[in-house]
């Protein structure tokens, strides 16, 4: 009851502001229906082949999606300690962000993906030869685990670049306003200057999570099942090509145009509280 | 809202230290196949289960030999990169047995033989290998119809990651034939009227079981109890199930 009246006067404002999810206020939230018709009428009208790719790729699906939110918030955490590292006035801390930020956005994902999943092994089971250390000298790389960590170490770089722009696009009078209250430089960082950055970088943020989702396809390269090494397997087993990808580009539509209403939903949400 | 990032967070790392769990079995040999490869390997997509002349072929040869086997499904280039290196113990997947590949893994003894031919649409005037100079050629880079054409003298190759984005160009008019094996050209002739095999057969080469340099002992295992697979007659049995209709 009192929780209820606590809330009224927020609701109200949501209401005036047009916070909540609407069709009526979000129109592009009839193009992911409309995907997702286009879907059932193909499963509905052709069975043979649509409705057998749909079903077979529902594992592919769940891997994606697992790589994709897995990546993502790993890659974030990296990235706002990226970021930070490269606004630092230590020069170690800012050398090495900055080597970091400059060699990895460097180079394509999928080289990085086939470093990791057939270099980073090798290395690994040298080093365990060295130490005679048996654990190490029997690893073997798992292919979704190895997966992540690609995705996360690559899409860090990008991210650590946002969150620095974030931070730098605040005005510096907030900082030192801040600190001038007696706020330590790592209190005015995290209640002041974080808080109004990450407003800022919602729009990349959200922009990144679709291109990482996308790139989740290259995964498929170092035998991690997704949906793109499901829809290969599937036309090679029934010679399809044509209906095969028309139904994995639909797949990944819907998810992305799904992911894309969710974020301009969050950033609504996050603009009314200004 | 901020406790349930937390523990979406949590969930997400203990999910990550849990995967690796899941591999590594020391009693296990890992088997990769490119399960895209039909009849020889592909995935039955009502079941989900890799199917096919291989699977069924080392089946019976793990256990003849007493092994136990996890099948692990790659594409092929990282396949091959995977067998030089170790990442897998053994892979069948129609490799032929291939002087240049000798010098990056070992082979079993040979378990089939197959050829390379030709694939061109019905209205093409292409008769044999002669014709195709001038011509573009689709490949799955690096199989031996690679290597095959690209020795031809001027012939444009076209190579693509799976052998059917090749027959997908060819039906558009992108490249004028596909070279590939026999067993995979017959699967695609037989679904699309568009299309027809060339000619006769180019090349015959021997499918063989990849090992890692130095799997001695897996090797002579696997010879062996593969000789004992031919003598019962279970290859043949094999052919008839898969290869002959």
């Amino acid at each position: 009851m009192e929780q209820q009246e606590k809330n009224a006067p927020d609701r109200e404002l949501s209401f005036v502001t047009g916070g909540e999810v609407n069709i009526r206020q979000d129109p592009w939230w009839w193009l992911v229906i409309a995907v997702i018709a286009i879907i059932v009428l193909l499963v509905m009208v052709a069975p043979v082949p649509f409705k057998e790719i749909v079903v077979f790729a529902r594992s592919g699906i769940l891997v994606t999606v697992l790589v994709t939110v897995s990546s993502y918030f790993l890659m974030l955490i990296l990235g706002l300690f990226g970021g930070l590292g490269r606004l630092s006035k230590n020069k170690l801390i800012f050398g090495i962000s900055s080597l970091y930020v400059e060699i990895v956005r460097g180079i394509p994902l999928l080289v990085q993906l086939i470093a990791w999943y057939f270099a980073s092994p090798v290395a690994i089971q040298k080093i365990g030869v060295w130490l005679n250390f048996a654990p190490l000298i029997e690893y073997r790389a798992n292919p979704i685990l190895t997966a992540i960590i690609a995705i996360t170490v690559c899409y860090g770089a990008y991210m650590s670049e946002i969150v620095r722009s974030g931070i730098q696009s605040i005005p510096k009078g907030q900082m030192e306003a801040a600190r001038s209250l007696g706020m330590s430089h790592f209190q005015a960082m995290r209640y002041v200057v974080l808080p109004q950055a990450f407003r800022v970088i919602l729009p990349p943020m959200g922009n990144e999570f679709i291109a990482l989702l996308k790139d989740s396809s290259l995964v498929s390269v170092v035998a991690v099942a997704d949906i793109t090494r499901k829809g290969r397997e599937f036309m090679s087993a029934h010679f399809n090509p044509i209906e095969t990808w028309l139904m994995v580009a639909l797949l990944y539509l819907v998810l992305t145009l799904f992911a894309a209403r969710i974020v301009s939903y969050i950033e609504k949400r996050s603009r009314h509280d200004r | 809202m901020k406790r349930l990032l937390w523990l979406l967070l949590a969930t997400v790392l203990v999910a990550g230290l849990l995967l690796p769990g899941c591999s590594g079995d020391s009693g296990k040999i890992r088997v990769a196949t490119d399960a895209t490869w039909p009849p020889f390997e592909y995935v039955d997509t009502t079941t989900g289960e890799i199917v096919g002349f291989d699977v069924d072929l080392f089946n019976a040869i793990a256990e003849e030999a007493g092994l136990e086997v996890e099948w692990i499904n790659v594409e092929w280039d990282p396949l091959l990169a995977g067998v030089a290196q170790g990442t897998y113990d053994a892979a069948i997947s129609s490799i032929t047995i291939k002087e240049e590949r000798k010098a990056d893994m070992d082979f079993s003894d040979p378990y089939y033989i197959a050829g390379q031919i030709i694939v061109a649409k019905t209205d093409s005037a292409i008769t044999g290998a002669d014709d195709l100079v001038g011509k573009s050629v689709g490949v799955q880079s690096g199989t031996t119809g690679d290597d095959e054409v690209s020795a031809m003298n001027g012939v444009n190759v076209t190579g693509y990651d799976e052998i059917g984005m090749a027959f997908v160009a060819l039906m558009n008019n992108q490249v004028d034939a596909v070279v590939c094996d026999t067993p995979v050209a017959s699967g695609y002739v037989k679904k699309y009227d568009t299309l027809k095999t060339v000619g006769e057969v180019l090349t015959t080469e021997e499918y063989g079981i990849a090992m890692p340099k130095g799997s001695d002992e897996l090797m002579g295992k696997i010879n062996q109890a593969l000789a004992e697979v031919k003598s019962k007659g279970i290859i043949d049995q094999l052919v008839e199930k898969w290869l002959v209709d």
